[in-house]
């Protein structure tokens, strides 16, 4: 059997798709192109005529400051859509890493504008896809600037967890996150000796097991107080007009 | 890259010392300095109960590389 779409998949997760709208979404070329772990996948100031969908893999947004420090501002899982802001914004004000070897999946800018044109409710959904990445932004900003370090870890963790679920790439609380301490210290803007010490202390505390690339959170309700987490600005309600 | 172990003094947390790999003696300054300031400030008001506080680190030979100590004095008003 042919692999489903990716777009198609994705858009059916959070729209209940007309015969004609899952038909044009199905006509969309696919370039499917493997990248390796720590590889960078897009760059600042680069002006894309495509975008393109994490079918596998992990990968993540960053930018480096002057000094060369480097913050990762959202980690990308399967299904998400990292640069699809370049549909209307030319050129890309940051960089996207792959984490692990990747898969990406990408659409040409003018075939996803002709979809959108032709089906207003597909443009209405890449619309409010990039909304709630931007509402993950907000999210993070809140995290690096005024949480405590146990709070930001525990935070990120809740975080990574619930999108996995979502996603259907975890079970029981558990689920692949094979980031390093360097890339959590860089996700929380803390540093590599404090991020350690943190993630010492939640293990401690029974709230989670981290490594090996594996994350399991044994006590949910804890570890989502500690990291003052509310799931509201992931949106994952489906959207109204589905 | 050759690794670098911090111990804190900091009486809430385990006394065991955290290494990790850097560059080189300026990296492992930078990152002790960092580090003092994240977890001071996490100490919040904490601090004052007890206000000392130490960051060592040490290279893979176990020579001091630096010692960053922090003390504090309160005035009643």
């Amino acid at each position: 059997m042919r692999a489903e779409h990716p777009l198609l998949l994705k858009l059916a997760r959070a729209l209940a798709l007309s015969e004609a709208e899952a038909a044009a979404t199905r006509a969309v070329p696919v370039q499917s192109v493997p990248f390796r772990a720590d590889t960078v996948l897009a760059r600042e100031g680069d002006r894309p005529s495509r975008s393109f969908l994490v079918a596998d893999g992990l990968a993540c947004t960053s930018k480096v400051a002057a000094g060369g420090r480097r913050q990762i501002m959202a980690l990308h899982i399967p299904g998400d859509t990292p640069d699809l802001h370049s549909l209307h914004l030319r050129s890309l004000d940051s960089d996207i890493w792959a984490i692990t070897d990747c898969r990406l999946a990408y659409f040409a800018h003018a075939d996803l504008r002709a979809l959108g044109r032709a089906h207003p409710r597909i443009m209405e959904e890449l619309w409010r896809v990039t909304l709630i990445e931007a509402a993950i932004y907000r999210e993070w900003m809140v995290n690096i600037s005024q949480r405590q370090a146990p709070s930001r870890v525990a935070h990120v963790f809740c975080e990574m967890m619930l999108r996995m679920e979502v996603a259907g790439l975890a079970r029981g609380r558990t689920c692949l996150l094979p980031i390093t301490q360097a890339d959590l210290s860089e996700m929380t803007g803390l540093s590599q000796v404090h991020v350690n010490r943190t993630l010492q202390a939640l293990r401690e505390q029974g709230l989670i097991s981290f490594g090996q690339g594996t994350l399991a959170i044994h006590d949910w309700e804890a570890l989502a107080e500690l990291g003052d987490f509310r799931p509201d600005y992931l949106h994952l309600e489906p959207s109204e007009d589905s | 890259m050759p690794r670098y172990a911090f111990e804190t003094s900091d009486p809430e947390a385990s006394p065991e010392s955290v290494e990790i790999e850097l560059p080189g003696p300026r990296e492992a300054r930078e990152e002790a300095l960092r580090t003092a300031a994240e977890m001071l400030k996490d100490l919040d008001g904490r601090f004052w109960g007890s206000p000392s506080w130490q960051i060592q680190v040490t290279d893979g030979e176990g020579r001091t590389v630096c010692t960053l100590a922090v003390t504090g004095e309160t005035h009643e008003p």
